[in-house]
């Protein structure tokens, strides 16, 4: 089978960088649904025969789905480790499936911002991305893609406990929406833990930047739903965008009071780290990540006006220690990548900014 | 600013904190944060299965275990390896475990009926059947009220559906 891998990593993640709903506190909404097939046992209790069966008979419902027609096949069997690892930087497969590729494929839209990722924890995961704050319409077209899908294969479900997953934390409408929020404001006033509470307190979960067990970095934050079963979808949709919207509200507020009171402090710190980014000659992730952070608040505040956000955002992607690597090469070490990064930032900026 | 707590290391972290009507600040480095538990999204050690094993350990003691055996017989799947890994292995686990499964659901989600999208060849059914949970819902909640002629149209609607569905097997 052919494989589509080269001609998703030429370029960058366009949800992300050509996005309609560019927003600077909302990176990006990501709106995911858990099926299974009825009958067959779940991915990480099946064989390799039956996962091999399956993945047969997936790809090509999905295939014949209108919307994923055209996709990209990726199957993760015949990439290498760093393949891999570069489709999970961009947040088009997960963790698991670098680690767990047998049998498991990808089938992706050319933009990125539609997939079907075969045999993962469940048998398939639907999901759909774009930029900024988008939740109903993220959620209108992985929905679609699922009625289409509904036709041609027989989901296991349930009347009383709705879709069944292979983790009882999914069960029910199988729907997560992630939405990553970037809030320096309400780190630097201090008021980050009562926001995070309160969103806890709604059931939302508030983890780390790359989800699940992941750190912090650059006071971007993944807010997702936690509950999928009593509530409908439409339900869940609607809190999530109003929820958001009123963290949002807060992550205003917060950064007017620090531009009124703190305005020159503020401003230092932010015209400091566009200095050490146009400087740098070793940076590592942690670090660049941070200082992204601090310039694209300037840039969403008005500090900061010869970069644009889509830019930042791209740097994002590209700042990531595989997609630094050349695939084709040797395997940089960590010292030799800290460099490269450093050499990309600078260009970036040097290519935008009074040069 | 040093830590308030070792008075040693550089303060990194700060915490606002309303006590009543007083605003209560606190800074502490690192260390202490995680001593004191404030590195609320540090990384953390526990995996999914231990956390939704251990939830699932409540049940262990339960008589509920060996009444309804501790193995799906659908997929193989044993109940003790379960509560390790945290994932069932079929659909039809959602039955055989149902005892221990049905309270984790409940605390979970707080909830244990779904409400959302059903597939298109269940459709029919699950929307009559849930308008029938609403329907009793609405009976019992005006048998409450004493409002007795609202009570009697419901039950007539009820009832009528019920003869339809038995007209429709026939």
């Amino acid at each position: 089978m052919k494989n589509d891998f080269k001609k998703l990593t030429g370029g960058s993640a366009e949800w992300l960088t050509k996005g309609e709903f560019e927003n600077d506190m909302v990176l990006s909404t990501r709106v995911r649904l858990a099926r299974n097939l009825e009958k067959w046992t779940f991915t990480n209790w099946s064989n390799e025969k039956d996962l091999k069966k399956l993945r047969v008979k997936i790809k090509e419902a999905v295939l014949g789905t209108k919307l994923l027609a055209k996709g990209l096949v990726i199957d993760m069997d015949v990439l290498s480790e760093l393949e891999r690892m570069v489709l999970a930087e961009r947040r088009l497969i997960s963790h698991k499936m670098v680690k767990f590729f047998q049998n498991r494929s990808l089938i992706v839209s050319k933009d990125e911002r539609l997939g079907a990722m075969v045999n993962e924890e469940d048998h398939l995961r639907l999901y759909a991305i774009d930029a900024g704050l988008s939740v109903k319409k993220v959620f209108l077209k992985v929905t679609l893609l699922d009625d289409q899908l509904d036709k041609k294969l027989n989901y296991a479900f349930s009347r009383r406990i709705g879709y069944l997953t292979a983790c009882p934390t999914n069960v029910g409408t199988g729907l997560r929406v992630s939405t990553l929020v970037h809030l320096p404001g309400l780190v630097h006033n201090n008021d980050i833990r009562q926001v995070i509470d309160g969103m806890r307190h709604v059931r939302l979960s508030v983890r780390g930047t790359y989800g699940e067990g992941s750190e912090v970095v650059g006071n971007i934050f993944q807010v997702s739903n936690s509950i999928t079963l009593g509530l409908s979808e439409y339900e869940t949709v609607k809190n999530m965008e109003m929820h958001i919207r009123k963290v949002l509200e807060f992550e205003k507020k917060a950064r007017d009071r620090l531009m009124k009171e703190a305005h020159t402090l503020l401003e230092d710190r932010v015209c400091r780290s566009f200095g050490v980014l146009k400087n740098a000659r070793i940076i590592n992730s942690k670090e660049a990540m941070k200082l992204i952070s601090e310039v694209r608040m300037g840039v969403g505040i008005g500090i900061l006006s010869d970069i644009k956000l889509v830019d930042l955002n791209e740097m994002l992607i590209k700042i990531q220690p595989i997609h630094l690597q050349d695939l084709s090469g040797k395997v940089m070490t960590p010292e030799e990548r800290d460099i490269a990064r450093a050499d990309y930032i600078r260009f970036v900026l040097k290519e935008n900014g009074e040069a | 600013m040093l830590c308030q707590f070792c008075g040693k290391r550089e303060a990194t972290i700060h915490f606002t904190n309303m006590v009543g009507n007083e605003v209560e600040k606190i800074h502490l480095c690192r260390q202490c944060a995680e001593e004191k538990g404030f590195d609320y999204l540090k990384k953390s050690n526990i995996e999914k299965g231990d956390l939704l094993g251990g939830l699932m350990g409540f049940s262990k003691e339960s008589a509920s275990e060996k009444k309804t055996g501790n193995i799906c017989p659908n997929c193989g799947m044993k109940y003790a390896f379960l509560k390790k890994g945290g994932l069932l292995g079929c659909s039809q686990c959602y039955v055989s475990f149902s005892e221990q499964l049905f309270p984790l659901l409940k605390s979970i989600h707080g909830d244990t009926r779904h409400t959302g999208k059903i597939p298109s060849r269940f459709g029919k059914e699950v929307s009559l059947e849930r308008k029938m949970i609403k329907l009793r819902e609405e009976l019992n909640s005006a048998v409450e009220v004493e409002n007795y002629e609202k009570a009697a149209v419901i039950r007539d609607e009820i009832n009528s559906i019920k003869d339809s569905a038995k007209d429709s097997e026939k």
